[in-house]
């Protein structure tokens, strides 16, 4: 082993060691668990950037996406794609509204259950709602300094070959989600970062209107 | 009586019969059977050539799912082709492995199909429509070549098990402008390819003719 091999070995094991020391188990979950609730219940509006990162096995460089988010209670909700192109979602209720560089599109949640269900799914990851779930995930609780790290684990087949694991975190100031990991089943996974954000600020309802 | 009845349907069925020769090969003349030249039509996802992706809608029957479809084409002829929603989560990832055979439908693979979409008759169309999609034409493969009057575009018609597949393109820039798949009498399946002025197709459209199956691809970038 040479000299240069050595070093960037010491260096991968200090950088997984401090990461994996940087979070320990939560010490008290159920004050955690109510201190979320009371956000959420709290949260009427957020508004926050995004990036996006999309790891694919075949692909060398990750999709890297840039943009806005936007929910408003109780199921408004607008993912605005800024880079590497223009892209707009907006579900105001039942009805999903799409438009990118080329055309637009309305539909209702009937023609459209999948994205219907995976945008469920993210608001419940958002909104933390997602831990009540504990039928349907195993979950561990983390935290550091900043930052508290929920771990669920799918129980279901179903959604295991969906996502074998995902990865909340959430800002220790407000309960924020501050990213989002969500792990597939080959080692594929999709981060999401929030930041910037703005909880409970004056958002109009235009921005929820499909044009 | 009975003259009048089959006169009738005899009528019918030639006009059906002219009616569809008729839409393909509208204002073309069939040349000769022969055999494919090298590089006379070639895939657009040639080995080796980067990553393609494509802002994608794909309805069916009621149902539309879009996000972004990635193709890698890689050594030995094969691709891989994932279908990701907006957020990033998986429709399905598939590979499709010799695509310069005809029978490369056969040649197929799936890492992975989110459950609401695993229907085999859904699977069915994919491997057929993005085989299709793929497709190399092999060197001295047999064929019938038809051309319009200037000779500047073509169609090669291929038989291909029991379905005929019509490569539409323009000779001078061996640019691929269609491809019609037919099984029997009826037409089955249509690839459009639309493009200004790029060698690369700005949007490819895939569609079916006896069910509403729509798949909308507008390329974002090749890396």
């Amino acid at each position: 082993m040479n000299k240069r091999t050595l070093i960037t070995l010491i260096l991968f094991l200090f950088y997984f060691s401090s990461f994996t020391q940087s979070f320990m188990p939560m010490k008290d979950i159920a004050a955690f668990k109510a201190r979320l609730q009371d956000a959420s219940k709290k949260t009427l509006t957020v508004e926050s950037e995004f990036v996006q990162e999309k790891n694919l096995s075949l692909l060398s460089n990750k999709i890297i996406s840039k943009g806005y988010f936007c929910f408003k209670k109780e199921n408004k909700v607008r993912w605005e794609y800024i880079q590497p192109y223009k892209y707009l979602i907006i579900i105001n209720n039942d009805k999903i509204f799409i438009k990118d560089q080329h055309q637009k599109k309305q539909y209702d949640s009937q023609s459209n259950k999948i994205f219907k269900e995976i945008n469920n799914f993210m608001l419940g990851c958002i909104q933390g709602s997602i831990l009540n779930k504990e039928k349907e995930y195993k979950i561990d609780f983390f935290e550091n300094d900043k930052l508290y790290y929920v771990k669920l684990i799918p129980k279901s087949e179903k959604m295991k070959q969906i996502m074998s694991e995902i990865q909340i975190y959430f800002d220790k100031k407000d309960l924020s989600v501050s990213k989002l990991k969500m792990v597939e089943d080959g080692g594929d996974f999709t981060n999401i970062e929030f930041s910037n954000k703005k909880l409970n600020i004056n958002v109009s309802e235009e921005k929820f209107i499909f044009n | 009586m009975f003259l009048k009845k089959n006169l009738f349907l005899i009528s019918l069925f030639s006009f059906f019969f002219i009616g569809c020769s008729f839409n393909i090969f509208n204002g073309y003349h069939k040349v000769e059977k022969r055999t494919v030249k090298e590089n006379e039509v070639y895939s657009l996802f040639k080995k080796d050539t980067g990553t393609y992706f494509f802002q994608t809608s794909l309805q069916i029957l009621n149902n539309e799912i879009s996000g972004i479809m990635v193709f890698k084409p890689s050594a030995n002829n094969s691709c891989r082709v994932v279908f990701l929603n907006e957020i990033g989560i998986k429709y399905f990832d598939m590979d499709f492995f010799n695509i310069q055979k005809n029978d490369s439908i056969d040649n197929f693979k799936i890492h992975y199909c989110m459950e609401a979409l695993n229907r085999k008759p859904f699977i069915n169309m994919l491997k057929n429509d993005i085989g299709l999609l793929l497709m190399n034409l092999n060197k001295n493969e047999r064929c019938i070549e038809f051309s319009q009057n200037d000779f500047e575009n073509k169609i090669l018609k291929i038989k291909n098990k029991g379905e005929k597949n019509y490569y539409f393109y323009n000779v001078k820039t061996n640019r691929i402008k269609r491809i019609l798949q037919t099984s029997g009498i009826l037409k089955k399946v249509n690839i459009d390819f639309y493009q200004n002025s790029d060698l690369f197709p700005d949007s490819i459209v895939i569609s079916h003719f006896n069910i509403h199956f729509k798949m909308q691809l507008n390329t974002l970038s090749k890396n």
